[in-house]
């Protein structure tokens, strides 16, 4: 089964995903910071990364630089999961190699038609 | 359709197109989403529902129009890094809460999604959205209310807490006699209820109990239970349990006659110097009596009659006597605990509360403790139905 880290410092947010994933058959592994979500990213079973931005320890943005520069899981494809919508924050992310940006609070339907283009493509 | 045929409906849409255009292009007009496709920033088709929702009457008046002529500045600037392929594997993806713009200017709240056309190479991108600003003003006035609500609740429980505080004060606090144990179970249903309960020593020494029950619950039923204290006092010096219910009785019929000020009530009396109980029953369980402990103890119900109390004057309550011996106990209480039900809609009723008082004596343990603990298992999950109190008085052996 194809499996979605969700990078997210809220329990409750990473449990709304996760609810929203597994029930559309995706199996879930959860980090709580970049730091604990750039180890997950090495997992060779992770096929997709859904990051918040503003964590502790290691923003969302600095972990999707180091995916992005780690061979290991550089074509992972993720997306940004986050309350921010600063245009220039977008554009970094998209620099930085994110397949898309969505803006909390999230449609579980449209996060899991999010998710399955960017699995299946 | 309108669509730039470079970037095209490829994929599936393309080949269902293909396939049945007629039957696609009907799906995606009558689609009740907003369906705009953009290519380089210019309008390249939107089907009815977008023209419709933001007040253009034709597809040939929004074709080849900037993008921005439908979304709101600060909108475009949030969406416009997505609108931009920067590579051949971008897929533009952007989902969230954008500001539309009507062509009359108005703005409305939408959540757009926005992706990129499949197949595509030159940044041709789809934006579907639902009209929300409705719905965002319901949410918005419903969490107006809902803050009023509990700034309403927050009042009326300071107000309920303090209520509480006034009725607890009626309570007695010292009920320490030698020779003697008391124990109370004081539950009203909520922060006040409609329970009361007094125990006073007699200038003659002998012991007396009071329980009265105001008919209906919550502030109403505890406003009743000051008027009914407050005329106890006056009534409670009377010689026999009869006459101080007769007493009560005529003053809160006399004084509340008009408030429909329904209870009932029980005032028994122990004189531990001739080994006597004596008790009058208005409208309330009868009082239990036990005799002995352990195995051999013994249970007796001390019958009474009378009628509710504070509906007319005059009425007569009969007195009810028997021998009462150290190491004997008495137990009123209010129907609350016999009425109470369980997830199953089943009374706890008198003979379970018997059967707990009895288990507790034959047992040695606190009568109190075990009625207790016995009704919160049989209730459960239940809501508590009514007030309940409950007064036993053990003369130590």
């Amino acid at each position: 089964m194809r499996k979605v880290l969700i990078v997210d410092d809220s329990p409750s947010v990473r449990q709304q995903v996760c609810m929203a994933l597994n029930q559309a058959g995706f199996a879930t592994v959860e980090a709580v910071d970049g730091m604990d979500g750039l180890v997950h990213a090495a997992n060779p079973e992770v096929s997709l990364v859904i990051c918040d931005v503003n964590m502790p320890r290691m923003n969302g943005l600095e972990m999707v630089e180091k995916v992005k520069a780690d061979p290991r899981c550089s074509a992972l494809p993720i997306l940004m999961l986050t309350s921010e919508g600063q245009p220039s924050l977008i554009e970094r992310a998209k620099k930085a190699g994110a397949k898309g940006w969505i803006v909390k609070p999230f449609k579980a339907d449209l996060l899991v038609a999010a998710v399955k283009k960017l699995i299946v493509a | 359709m309108g669509v730039n045929r470079s970037g095209g409906l490829a994929g599936q849409r393309l080949a269902m197109e293909e396939a049945d255009p007629g039957m696609f292009r009907s799906m995606v007009e009558q689609c009740a989403s907003g369906i705009v496709i953009q290519c380089e920033e210019r309008i390249q088709y939107a089907n009815r529902a977008t023209l419709d929702c933001l007040g253009w009457r034709s597809l040939d008046e929004v074709v080849d129009l900037d993008l921005a002529t439908f979304l709101h500045a600060d909108s475009y600037a949030i969406l416009g890094p997505s609108l931009r392929k920067l590579a051949p594997d971008d897929d533009q993806l952007f989902m969230g809460e954008l500001k539309l713009r009507r062509r009359d200017g108005m703005l409305l709240d939408a959540e757009v999604y926005h992706v990129a056309m499949p197949d595509t190479q030159d940044g041709t991108s789809m934006l579907t959205f639902r009209d929300v600003t409705q719905l965002k003003r319901m949410e918005a006035e419903l969490a107006a209310t809902w803050r009023k609500l509990e700034e309403k609740d927050a009042l009326l429980t300071a107000d309920l807490t303090e209520a509480q505080t006034f009725q607890q004060r009626i309570l007695p606090t010292n009920l320490a006699v030698p020779g003697v144990d008391m124990e109370v179970i004081y539950r009203p249903l909520g922060l006040v209820g409609g329970d009361l309960y007094d125990f006073h020593v007699m200038e003659d020494g002998r012991l007396r109990l009071f329980v009265a029950d105001a008919t209906g619950h919550g502030v109403q039923a505890a406003l009743a239970t000051m008027v009914i204290k407050s005329e106890y006092e006056s009534a409670k010096r009377a010689q026999s349990d009869a006459e101080v219910l007769a007493g009560l009785n005529d003053r809160v019929a006399a004084r509340y006659r008009d408030c429909k000020m329904l209870f009932t009530a029980v005032s028994a009396t122990v004189d531990l110097a001739k080994g006597v109980l004596s008790c009058a029953v208005g409208g309330h369980p009868p009082p239990l009596v036990r005799s002995g402990s352990g195995v051999s103890a013994q249970w007796r119900e001390l019958e009474g009659a009378g009628a509710f109390l504070g509906w007319m004057p005059a009425v007569t309550f009969a007195d009810v006597t028997t021998p009462f011996a150290p190491g004997d106990a008495l137990h009123l209480f209010s129907d609350g605990a016999i009425e109470q039900t369980n997830t199953a809609h089943e009374q706890f009723g008198y003979d379970r509360l018997v059967a707990a008082l009895d288990a507790a004596a034959r047992e040695g343990r606190s009568a109190a403790a075990e009625l207790r603990r016995r009704l919160d298992a049989f209730s459960g999950s239940a809501p508590t139905d009514d007030d309940f109190t409950y007064v036993a008085l053990h003369w130590l052996g």
